[in-house]
């Protein structure tokens, strides 16, 4: 049991790292288009690992399948989401961030 | 995703009843992973059941598609593979200093048929490294990439290949271009 308790912890913290990562990103990115990038797939990421996690210490199958659905159906929204504001962002003309050369 | 424009279908045919049968048996099937051996469960079961397929095949009535069992485990692996290198790709952009970003707008040509599988298509590309769908018209899609590079064309086509794998579709040969 040992072992599937640091396996779990493990994946909570590399799920922590990503979500992180992804709240670093809505924050220094430069524009709409690619803070939605930070968002998504970062935490898509994350809510995997945890999801993965919790799995391991899922007492039955029911509950490891549940899991794995709340984990499918998440991404379905967040895939969704992503593209909507995209896509509205978009048809106003947004343009995206570029580099200046300097 | 809008712009997509189905053909008028027909309101009732038999196939109807046969797809809302099918849906049936697929949503208890989740039913039933969700509470397993637990029988006295269906009895909110049973009507959710229904109604979850009821409402499927009026939002959905349509699918000319069959899934190819093979294509589908290939196109999870590829998926879990490619979200988790998206993620470490976005991770490390975000938490390197210099910030590497070179962002545009760039758009394909789409050569997945109109319907489910356009859709999981556009759906996995927002979830795949550097790559977001902000517009879909009827024969191409414009993407936002957080690093411009002739790679991402090869990547989408990559992940279009799956796509059409798993729905048991043959993409037309892509032309020879540039």
């Amino acid at each position: 049991m040992i072992v599937v308790d640091v396996l779990t912890g493990v994946l909570l913290l590399a799920a922590l790292f990503f979500f992180v990562a992804g709240t670093v990103g809505l924050l220094r990115f430069p524009d709409l288009y690619s803070r939605l990038h930070a968002l998504t797939k970062a935490d898509n990421v994350g809510l995997g690992l945890t999801v993965l996690a919790l799995m391991l210490q899922a007492e039955n199958w029911p509950e490891v399948f549940k899991l794995g659905l709340i984990w499918v159906m998440v991404l379905a929204a967040s895939a969704t989401i992503c593209f909507l504001i995209g896509n509205e962002a978009y048809r106003r003309g947004q343009t995206p961030w570029t580099r200046r050369s300097p | 995703m809008t712009a997509v424009t189905h053909p008028a279908r027909p309101a009732h045919t038999p196939a109807v009843a046969g797809r809302f049968i099918a849906r049936l048996a697929l949503m208890a099937l989740v039913w039933l992973g969700m509470n397993g051996t637990d029988w006295s469960s269906w009895l909110v079961g049973g009507p959710v059941v229904f109604a979850a397929a009821w409402v499927s095949v009026r939002l959905l009535p349509d699918t000319r598609w069959r899934l190819s069992a093979g294509g589908a485990i290939a196109f999870a692996g590829f998926f879990l593979r490619e979200s988790l290198r998206g993620g470490w790709d976005v991770a490390r952009r975000a938490l390197s200093p210099a910030l590497p970003l070179s962002p545009a707008i760039v758009c394909f040509p789409l050569h997945l048929p109109p319907g489910s599988a356009r859709l999981l298509f556009c759906g996995a590309i927002s979830l795949l490294p550097g790559t977001a769908v902000v517009a879909i018209t009827v024969g191409s899609i414009c993407v936002h990439v957080l690093d411009a590079s002739p790679r991402v064309e090869e990547e989408l086509r990559e992940l279009e290949d799956h796509v059409a794998g798993m729905f048991g579709l043959r993409l037309p040969e892509p032309e020879e271009a540039s």
